[in-house]
């Protein structure tokens, strides 16, 4: 529906950035994680976004039409593993140190609180669009 | 945009209405038919609305906030339908009110 666009492209910035702070989440989550599956440390996670393309059908109407964002990939952060010596650590290598994930909470932090304004922004967003709505169908009145 | 155009229709009534007395069933009909489809979008964000209020409840929902915005898009929805109501009945009441 057509004067529903401006929500659905807010909804659908809502779920990038819930699924960023899933991500952020996670990496917070696994900050002193030693063992993952593919071997090794966790490595931390990172999300990029992108503009949703207008569908085909689409393509020839030049009008402006906003799609929305969605997740394009979560990416691993190839920084090194941070070395802490620990000799009792059950990871550690024959000097004692023990590889842990590339996790830093401040940057976690700062992430976080950037997605849940990014979130708060889109909400307003959404409420600014609801409350032209509303106006318009007091027109009249 | 649709309901814009349909909401169009409602200047048709001055024009059909007036004087051409053989239009006045196929008015009547569309009175009903804008009222109608009003109503009708309104019933399907409701029903979606529903839907993802049981999503909600069975846990089974992806995003909390999906469910919010699709209450907010049914309350809106009504609100269009029940506006456009009270036009159609405030225009069939001029009509009514009509000396002859």
């Amino acid at each position: 529906m057509g004067f529903f666009r401006s929500m659905d492209i807010s909804a659908s910035a809502l779920t990038a950035e819930r699924f960023r702070l899933d991500v952020i989440a996670e990496n917070i989550a696994n900050m002193n994680t030693t063992r993952t599956a593919e071997g090794g440390p966790y490595r931390r996670k990172t999300v990029s976004f992108e503009q949703i393309q207008k569908p085909f059908s689409e393509y020839l109407d030049t009008s402006f039409r906003g799609n929305g964002v969605r997740v394009s990939a979560v990416h691993e952060d190839p920084s090194p593993f941070k070395l802490v010596y620990d000799p009792n650590h059950p990871d550690a290598n024959e000097e004692g140190y023990v590889e842990m994930p590339n996790v830093d909470i401040v940057t976690e932090m700062i992430d976080m609180i950037s997605a849940s304004r990014a979130y708060e922004a889109n909400v307003t967003a959404l409420n600014a669009y609801k409350n032209i709505a509303m106006r318009a169908l007091e027109i009249g009145k | 945009m649709n309901m814009i155009g349909q909401v169009a229709g409602i200047q048709n009534i001055g024009q059909t209405n007036g004087i051409n007395t053989n239009n006045s069933i196929n008015t009547n009909s569309n009175f009903i038919k804008i009222f109608e489809d009003a109503l009708k979008m309104a019933a399907e964000a409701d029903q979606v609305s529903k839907e993802s209020g049981t999503e909600l409840l069975d846990m089974t929902v992806e995003d909390l906030h999906s469910v919010i915005i699709d209450a907010e898009k049914a309350q809106l929805t009504l609100g269009l339908a029940v506006q456009i109501r009270n036009r159609v009945i405030d225009a069939y009441n001029e009509i009514m009110r009509m000396q002859i």
